[in-house]
């Protein structure tokens, strides 16, 4: 018998335990995959009104919205030893992404907490506050009780992060927290996972650099870009 | 609002599946997801996830990295 609020939702002991039990499993049980369904659902009732939110207070912006996946959601809990599954800030997320200056990615952020009632910022984009290079501004709000991460990126903070995410889908997801990739010395065209992923880590920097200071532009960033579709062009057509 | 339900094999970089659904339709969105998830809890690398989104454009535009290879995301 699973604990319950008053308003029928699982309690927050409940969630605990069951992060908890997710943490310490090698393969976690059907009863804590079913119960973890049934707080998402719970999640997603939350999404869905954080993007009608979004919708009223910042019409024209367009925000996508998914639940965590269940592997990642557990990944992170292993990660985190001590995080409690209610702490997670991104079961619930939405993305926007647009072509704009820090200034106005700023006002963009601005906005969108004005909207959510004691609505946190974290930022991540001074070079010294990124997370393993990767760089935008999330607000997380607290929508009917539950967390939900807004994710407001740069066109070029975007592009560097599915850059990663998709190395990350194929030399394995541990190198979005700053790990090496699985077999590093694979050869990627004339280099080696390791040499490439350094090589995206310096273009990550190029990228923070030309958006944060308007006196260098972005070309030095863009060449790097180019030399680095170049390669993965080279490789992928061996 | 649209919702797309994706799944997507992670070590070949392609989706495999993407059923799109009606604003009106997001719990039985929802519910198909936890079933394939279900389904294919003994694959880790198949990605199921239900995005919703204004339009596929949208959807392609805040989640490139479904759609397109590395050198391609590269180039912008």
């Amino acid at each position: 018998m699973v604990a319950e609020q008053a308003d029928g939702r699982i309690s927050k002991r409940e969630v605990e335990r069951l992060g908890d039990r997710l943490r310490a499993s090698r393969v976690p049980a059907k009863e804590d995959l079913d119960l973890l369904q049934r707080i998402r659902r719970e999640y997603d009732g939350a999404l869905a009104q954080a993007q009608q939110v979004i919708e009223q207070a910042l019409p024209g912006v367009q925000a996508t919205t998914r639940l965590k996946t269940v592997q990642t959601l557990v990944e992170k809990l292993k990660r985190h030893p001590t995080m409690h599954l209610y702490q997670v800030q991104d079961i619930a997320g939405a993305r926007i992404v647009q072509r704009m200056r820090l200034e106005e990615q700023d006002s963009l952020v601005e906005r969108i907490a004005d909207a959510f009632p004691a609505a946190r910022i974290v930022d991540r984009r001074p070079l010294d506050n990124t997370s393993h290079g990767y760089r935008a501004v999330h607000v997380i709000a607290k929508v009917d009780g539950r967390l939900v991460e807004i994710q407001v990126r740069t066109a070029l903070q975007d592009r560097w992060a599915q850059i990663v995410e998709r190395l990350g889908d194929a030399w394995g997801r541990q190198i979005r927290y700053g790990e090496l990739p699985t077999d590093p010395e694979a050869p990627v065209a004339h280099l080696s996972r390791r040499r490439v992923l350094d090589f995206v880590q310096t273009i990550g920097r190029f990228l923070a650099v030309c958006e944060e200071d308007p006196k260098v532009t972005c070309g030095a960033a863009e060449s790097a870009l180019e030399r680095l579709a170049r390669l993965m062009s080279q490789a992928r057509t061996g | 609002m649209r919702h797309f339900l994706v799944v997507y094999d992670q070590s070949a970089g392609r989706v495999i599946r993407l059923d799109e659904y009606g604003d009106d339709r997001r719990d039985d969105a929802l519910e198909e997801r936890f079933r394939l998830e279900e389904a294919s809890r003994t694959d880790p690398n198949l990605e199921i996830v239900l995005l919703g989104a204004e339009s596929r454009a949208s959807l392609e535009a805040t989640h490139a990295r479904y759609f397109k290879p590395v050198d391609e995301l590269a180039r912008g």
